[in-house]
């Protein structure tokens, strides 16, 4: 449970959590697309100073973004590999067959590595400062322009909303079939390969049918309280800017400028 | 005064059933008044409250005859959004009914499909909030809140709409008896309040005994009405343990008649002490407090379930009794202090392999175990245990046979999916699940939640049998105090993850106000003998079961105990 830290949401107002769910979004996603011009030591020593400053103005603890880099540790060695033994060019320090480790290549591995440590903090401050149903808004808010070519833009939304609601339902009533085929003698996590995937079989099936007749439930339950799809209907929820969305914008643009300075040409 | 909901020779069938699911009912409810509806699994009740709000689509099936009028509004496809505006409905999950992702979210989520205006559901909201009593909770996520105030948040949900009419479709039944209380004192104070007519289909007595009028379904039968003080379910296979006593006079004649129905109706406990081997030796459990993360903890619990012994653990939902449950096959380990099951040591660094040979000595049965069935037929599902541990196939597939008679299966269910089955059904299917497996001790936590009186009664019926005829030793978690003085012949009290007592049912019914502060409650027996006991019956002992009342009663009243 705790490992999966992509996701979860820790309550709390520092200026980070009271930004627009909108300006968070998108500017996680401006700040991964920013996080590529940095090419030389300067430009990601600024960015790494720029994102552990934002930790304590969050008030979220350095702890849970290391537990959230520990959970997809391995693509990340994998990645870092690749490119530290695939790498041509520049001083040849050390060769095998059709390995080859050279200058360039610890270069590029030493950047990947910043790179993902940068970008899986930004998506981690976001999802542990944004409540899900705000990014959902989000989602809608942004998206709305696509209702004019008929896309669902509103039920998505609610799609998505109740998805995220439900995660922590189903994981309990995973919990809970788990233990009740483990007091059958199934031995999750244990055996050969093939072993290990029979074993998800008694753990799915039931899950399955939970979830659909949890679907069947809720569609019944929003029915009967009165919902008819998605147009016509009023939102409590209402998304506005601020202030700190406007510094948080203006911080963003400043941060690309000096990156396009610094950067090596 | 013109009633406001009216039914007139109702009849619909669902698609593909060869039976009408209700045959020519007729009711009317008047505006105010409180109906509850009760009647066997399966009997239409749920089919009923679909049909007065049209939620049953014409895919699903048809009103064959007859009509429904709502608040003086025809139910047809021209009013029935209308008709929504005037009822709203708590459902039995209270999961599967949340729909906002916080609590304000959900509440709001009625106003925001009838566009009401932004300002003014904020208001209404925040109103509702008050209304039951959750003002604090307004931004909380539905996974950190009881079943109870999750079911408060629908009833917020709907006082928000202003409706006429409240229908409760079982909405207490996944509830603990604090939750249950919660809900249904909060309906009361609404009926009170603002005059709404309230709609309650139960399988709780005492909750039905708080109507104004009883409506009973008999499967495929004309409904019976009856007020409840006059309503005897002696006839109807409903076993009287639940039926909630109301002494309204001093005659001691209608009290007896009540005790004398009352022993014809359920089973004897006879002297079953057997004991067989010692499978559950002195089991000891010294378990610190988890971290915050972990949920209920343990602290320093210290007991002996011995071989062939009827054990309950009793106490308030958080009071740890499931996480003691978990520690009697090893699915959790003590984080310090030993468990003791059979010639099995289990330590804080007890290897997790290996210990098939436990669980299958140790069957557990959890709350709603037909949520674990996946074979494709019950057959299939039942064995699946046995073969886990080893069996054969063909060996495992007569075990299945044989355990399935055993828990009153009909034979042909054997080749059929367990998902075409009723729920009652299914639950004997994973019930048998475990038994299959053979186990010296059968773990059961909550196993009649859900189900109505008839079928709580043949199932807790099964496990007396197999206890005293096959000597299992039986550890039931429970909040039905009734079964525990009906079955139980010791009782461990959990509460803040201590046991804090343990003893006969006897002793620990001995002191109402000591359970009380616990929040447990007395069973319905030794409540109805303290109050005969105001009325001037005296008792020698306490009577826990219904027959020791009848028994206790019999003398005073100068009949026979042989009638």
């Amino acid at each position: 449970m705790n490992s999966m830290l992509l996701g979860r949401y820790i309550p709390g107002n520092s200026p980070v959590h009271q930004l627009d769910p909108r300006t968070k979004l998108l500017g996680c996603f401006y700040y991964i697309g920013i996080v590529f011009l940095a090419n030389n030591w300067i430009t990601y020593a600024l960015l790494f100073v720029l994102t552990l400053g934002l930790l304590p103005l969050a008030r979220v603890r350095l702890g849970f973004f290391l537990r959230g880099l520990r959970a997809i540790m391995f693509l990340i060695l994998f990645t870092v590999l690749l490119q530290l033994f695939f790498t041509t060019g520049g001083h040849v320090w050390w060769q095998w067959g059709w390995l080859t480790v050279t200058s360039k290549g610890v270069l590029n591995a030493v950047y990947i590595l910043c790179r993902l440590v940068l970008i899986i903090f930004a998506s981690t401050l976001l999802t542990l400062t944004t409540q899900p149903l705000g990014l959902a808004d989000a989602v809608e808010s942004i998206l709305k322009p696509l209702k004019k070519i008929h896309v669902p833009v509103t039920e998505l939304a609610l799609m998505l909303s109740i998805a995220l609601r439900f995660v922590p339902t189903l994981m309990d009533q995973t919990t809970k079939t788990m233990n009740a085929q483990r007091a059958r003698g199934v031995d999750f996590g244990s055996g050969g390969p093939i072993k290990q995937l029979k074993s998800i079989v008694p753990l799915f099936i039931p899950l399955f049918v939970s979830a659909f007749s949890m679907a069947d439930d809720l569609a019944t339950a929003m029915e009967a309280r009165g919902f008819r799809g998605g147009d016509g209907r009023t939102r409590y929820r209402a998304l506005a800017y601020h202030r700190g969305d406007v510094v948080a914008a203006i911080l963003l643009v400043a941060v690309t400028v000096v990156l396009i300075v610094l950067r090596t040409h | 005064m013109e009633p406001v909901i009216n039914i007139e020779d109702l009849s619909f069938r669902y698609r593909d059933a060869e039976q009408d699911a209700l045959r020519h009912v007729s009711m009317s409810i008047q505006p105010g008044e409180w109906v509850a509806i009760i009647g066997r699994n399966g009997s239409g009740k749920s089919t009923l409250a679909g049909n007065i709000i049209g939620l049953l689509e014409p895919e699903r099936g048809q009103v064959t005859s007859g009509h429904v009028t709502v608040s003086g509004l025809p139910l047809d496809d021209e009013h029935v959004w209308d008709i929504r505006d005037h009822v709203g409905v708590v459902f039995q999950n209270p999961d599967n009914q949340f729909v906002g992702a916080t609590v304000a979210d959900d509440i709001a989520f009625g106003m925001e499909n009838r566009a009401v205006p932004r300002e003014e559901m904020h208001e209404r909201v925040a109103a509702a909030l008050t209304a039951v009593n959750m003002s604090d909770f307004a931004e909380r996520e539905p996974a950190r809140l009881s079943g109870g105030q999750k079911q408060r948040v629908a009833i917020a949900g709907i006082v928000a709409q202003a409706p006429d009419i409240i229908i409760l479709d079982e909405a207490t039944s996944m509830l603990d008896p604090a939750g249950r209380r919660e809900v249904i004192d909060l309906v009361t104070q609404l009926q009170h309040e603002r005059h709404m007519t309230v709609l309650s289909i139960t399988h709780d007595l005492s909750e039905a005994a708080r109507a104004d009028r009883i409506i009973m379904l008999l499967t495929v039968r004309w409904p019976t009405l009856a007020r409840p003080r006059r309503f005897l379910p002696a006839d109807t296979n409903w076993p009287i343990t639940d039926w909630t006593y109301r002494i309204r006079s001093n005659s001691k004649r209608r009290c007896g008649a009540a005790a004398f129905r009352c022993r014809t109706n359920t089973l004897r406990r006879k002297d079953w002490w057997i004991t067989y081997g010692h499978y559950v030796r002195p089991c000891k459990l010294y378990l610190p407090a988890g971290t915050p993360f972990a949920g209920a903890g343990l602290r320093d619990v210290s007991t002996t379930i011995r071989g062939g012994e009827y054990t309950a653990i009793i106490g308030h939902t958080g009071s740890g009794k499931s996480t003691l449950l978990q520690h009697l096959n090893a699915l959790l380990k003590p984080t310090e202090g030993t468990v003791t099951i059979g010639d099995r040591v289990i330590t804080p660094t007890t290897n997790n392999k290996h210990l098939r040979p436990l669980r299958q000595q140790v069957g557990m049965v959890f709350q709603f175990p037909e949520s674990q069935l996946f074979e494709s037929t019950v057959q299939r599902d039942i064995a699946f245990g046995p073969e886990n541990f080893g069996m054969g196939k063909d060996e495992a597939a007569q075990l299945a046979a044989d355990t399935a008679k055993l828990v009153g299966l009909p034979d042909d269910v054997l080749g059929r999916s367990p998902f075409d089955l009723s729920g009652g059904q299914m639950r004997r299917v994973a019930i048998a699940g475990v038994l299959a497996m053979q186990p010296s001790v059968l773990v059961l936590d909550e196993p009649t939640a859900g189900l109505d009186p008839a079928g709580r009664r043949d199932l807790m019926a099964l496990f007396a049998q197999l206890h005293r005829e096959q000597g299992l030793t039986i550890v039931l978690v429970t909040h039905q105090m009734d079964d525990v003085a009906d079955f139980a012949e010791h009782v461990l009290v959990m509460d803040g993850g201590a046991l804090v007592k343990e003893g006969t049912p006897r002793e620990i019914f001995a002191d109402a106000e000591w359970l009380q502060a616990h929040s447990l409650a007395l069973p319905t027996t030794t409540r109805m003998a303290g109050e005969l006991t105001e009325r001037g019956f005296h008792f020698d002992r306490v009577p826990l079961t219904l027959a020791e009342l009848a028994d206790g009663l019999a003398p005073q009243l100068g009949g026979s105990l042989d009638e």
